[in-house]
């Protein structure tokens, strides 16, 4: 997949789930979507476009393990590039289809609406205005895999003969 | 061939290998999955189409009363519906219903994990069965898979030790402890890691409140929190566990990324001030903060040993007027063990209000909303921003600080009441 270009959304450490995807709302998708990361910036949720980046700091969804990187897909966000990310936002988000880098050092290299490229299978990312190039740590190979699939129903569907739980053909 | 840790042992068993090494991906056998609502995998079974069942459904548990006792509006009880029906459709056998409790106690009361299972959840708490030495470890989105091919992947973590030593000071309990090592290792100090608990002090304790450092072990980001099972485990084990098992135990020379040794016998009361539940504090910068509601429960605070320090401070004493204190026990076997003991009584006559067993107001999903500008204290483990609605704060303690500003009203040293 080529690499994408975008406009940056910046947040700092510990951005937690809850915040992302209220509590409770798991089943009112509508009403969460007006207030996802109002808390940390209320223009976020009126303002982002498909397309746009989230850069993040440390820890980037922390906490609950609710399925919040699903509603920044929908807000059209492209990637999270954090310091670092929670254990299961990160699994859970690859396994949407909605890839999070892990890239130290990136929120000193890139500003609140700063341009970037980010190309997911290299992991690297490219502050347009500056040039500087950044590489985020190596993704396990199994979520690239099911990143390329789409994400982790894709991936099933691509190996459904190995499931004895499911019917075949 | 080095040493291996606790973890590492386990994830080497259950994937075939002989030793496995931090940073390697690895495919495991799963023992036992947790959910509290399934209800958005049934959708994602709906989508792949074609689903005949789980792999295994007596190793797939749901507790559907983990969130609410009983719904409070039409979108949950349909929501909870909808889960009934699909664990029946995919032969899910272990479905916990509404008043049954919190599903991180009743995994470990009922026996779905022993010591050297491999366990996933849905919940980010799942690593609350460690207590046990059961690896436990969050996993939510992809449970799907899971409850499809009864495997998950793991990159096997570097690991933390915690030896924790001494004896506390009377009126400091483990929940004081837990919060003093959470406050040392930080929201991000385990990220990606294992974190293993040892020593002495660990031992003394039961297996629910040894599960508050295991369940703890999320808020430093760690991928899972345990101890080796003990003579105490092994005997708990006896009546409950659903299958035969052989425990692990690290070996003497294992590789830790780092070792903490910590000595509890000094500790003062401790707590996390919002909006972090690692921004810990000594109780007593915070003494003389009015609350509004105080909260005995949740998966940190609603074992029996938290019921009865609560207790001890509420016996013939009154919650102050301008509190609402609530106390929620974590499964119906500490609730049937607080009225045998009297416990019920006592918070009964103090004015508490005691609900069904289930998280509480942990999270308002049920009952327990706060309002705007409302202070709560509370045993639960989370005081984040979104957690409690808009302009409110939460503090987190031990029951016996908890109690104690409830009679008191505001946050104050609870050894004046003992
Ligand atoms: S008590 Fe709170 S933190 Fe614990 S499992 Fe329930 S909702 Fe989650």
């Amino acid at each position: 997949m080529a690499a994408t270009h975008g406009i940056a959304w910046t947040f700092g450490d510990h951005i937690n789930t809850e915040a992302i995807l209220g509590s409770g709302k798991e089943e009112n998708w509508g009403s969460a979507m007006d207030g996802v990361l109002a808390y940390y910036d209320p223009e976020f949720a009126r303002k982002v476009k498909t397309g746009d980046f989230i850069v993040a700091g440390r820890n980037f969804g922390t906490s609950s393990g609710r399925p919040a990187g699903e509603i920044l897909r929908q807000k059209g966000v492209k990637a999270v590039i954090c310091e670092s990310s929670s254990m299961i936002f990160y699994r859970n988000t690859w396994n949407i289809g909605l890839p999070v880098l892990q890239c130290p050092g990136i929120l000193g290299k890139v500003k609140k609406g700063d341009e970037i490229e980010v190309d997911i299978e290299a992991g690297t990312v490219k502050n347009m205005k500056t040039g500087e190039v950044m590489q985020a740590e190596e993704t396990p190979w199994i979520l690239l895999e099911i990143y390329r699939q789409g994400g982790m129903l894709g991936w099933i569907k691509g190996r459904r003969t190995e499931y004895k739980t499911l019917e075949q053909a | 061939m080095s040493g291996q840790t606790l973890t590492e042992k386990i994830l080497a068993r259950a994937s075939g290998k002989k030793e496995v090494s931090p940073g390697e991906i690895v495919i495991a056998g799963v023992d036992a999955l947790f959910m509290h609502s399934p209800s958005y995998k049934f959708r994602h079974f709906e989508k792949i189409g074609g689903v005949k069942s789980v792999w295994d459904g007596d190793k797939v548990i749901v507790a559907a009363g983990h969130h609410m006792f009983l719904p409070s509006n039409q979108d949950y009880a349909d929501a909870v519906t909808f889960v009934r029906k699909g664990c029946k459709q995919y032969g899910i056998k272990h479905l916990y219903d509404m008043g049954t409790g919190i599903g991180h106690y009743l995994m470990v009361e009922k026996g779905h994990v022993w010591p050297g299972a491999i366990a996933v959840g849905s919940d980010s708490h799942t690593t609350a069965y460690g207590c046990i030495g059961c690896l436990a470890s969050p996993m939510n989105f992809e449970t799907t898979e899971v409850m499809l091919s009864g495997k998950a992947w793991f990159k096997v973590p570097p690991t933390i030790m915690v030896k924790l030593e001494g004896i506390t000071k009377r009126g400091v309990s483990a929940r004081d402890v837990a919060q003093h090592v959470l406050g040392i290792i930080g929201p991000d100090g385990a990220l990606w890691h294992a974190v293993e608990y040892a020593g002495s002090y660990i031992n003394r304790l039961s297996i629910q409140q040894r599960m508050i450092f295991s369940l703890l072990t999320t808020e430093m980001g760690g991928m899972c929190g345990m101890m080796e099972s003990d003579d105490l485990v092994l005997r708990f084990m006896e009546r409950r566990s659903r299958q035969a098992f052989e425990p692990v135990y690290r070996d003497s020379d294992a590789q830790y990324a780092r070792i903490l040794e910590i000595d509890v016998s000094a500790l003062e009361p401790q707590v996390a001030i919002p909006p972090q539940p690692s921004d810990t504090k000594l109780l007593a910068e915070v003494e003389g903060v009015q609350v509004q509601q105080a909260y005995v429960g949740g998966c940190t605070g609603g074992g029996i040993d938290d019921m009865r320090m609560a207790a001890e401070i509420m016996r013939g004493r009154k919650v102050d007027g301008e509190v609402r204190m609530i106390v929620v026990p974590g499964t119906r076997e500490i609730f049937d063990q607080m009225q045998s003991e009297g416990l019920v009584d006592i918070f009964a006559n103090a004015g508490a209000l005691i609900t069904p067993p289930y998280c509480g107001p942990c999270q308002m999903v049920c009952v327990g909303h706060l309002g705007g500008g409302e202070v709560m204290i509370g045993t639960h483990p989370r005081n984040l921003p979104g957690r409690a609605g808009k302009d409110t704060a939460i503090y987190l303690a031990s029951p016996y600080s908890t109690a104690a500003a409830a009679v008191a009203g505001e946050i104050t040293d609870p050894r004046k009441y003992l």
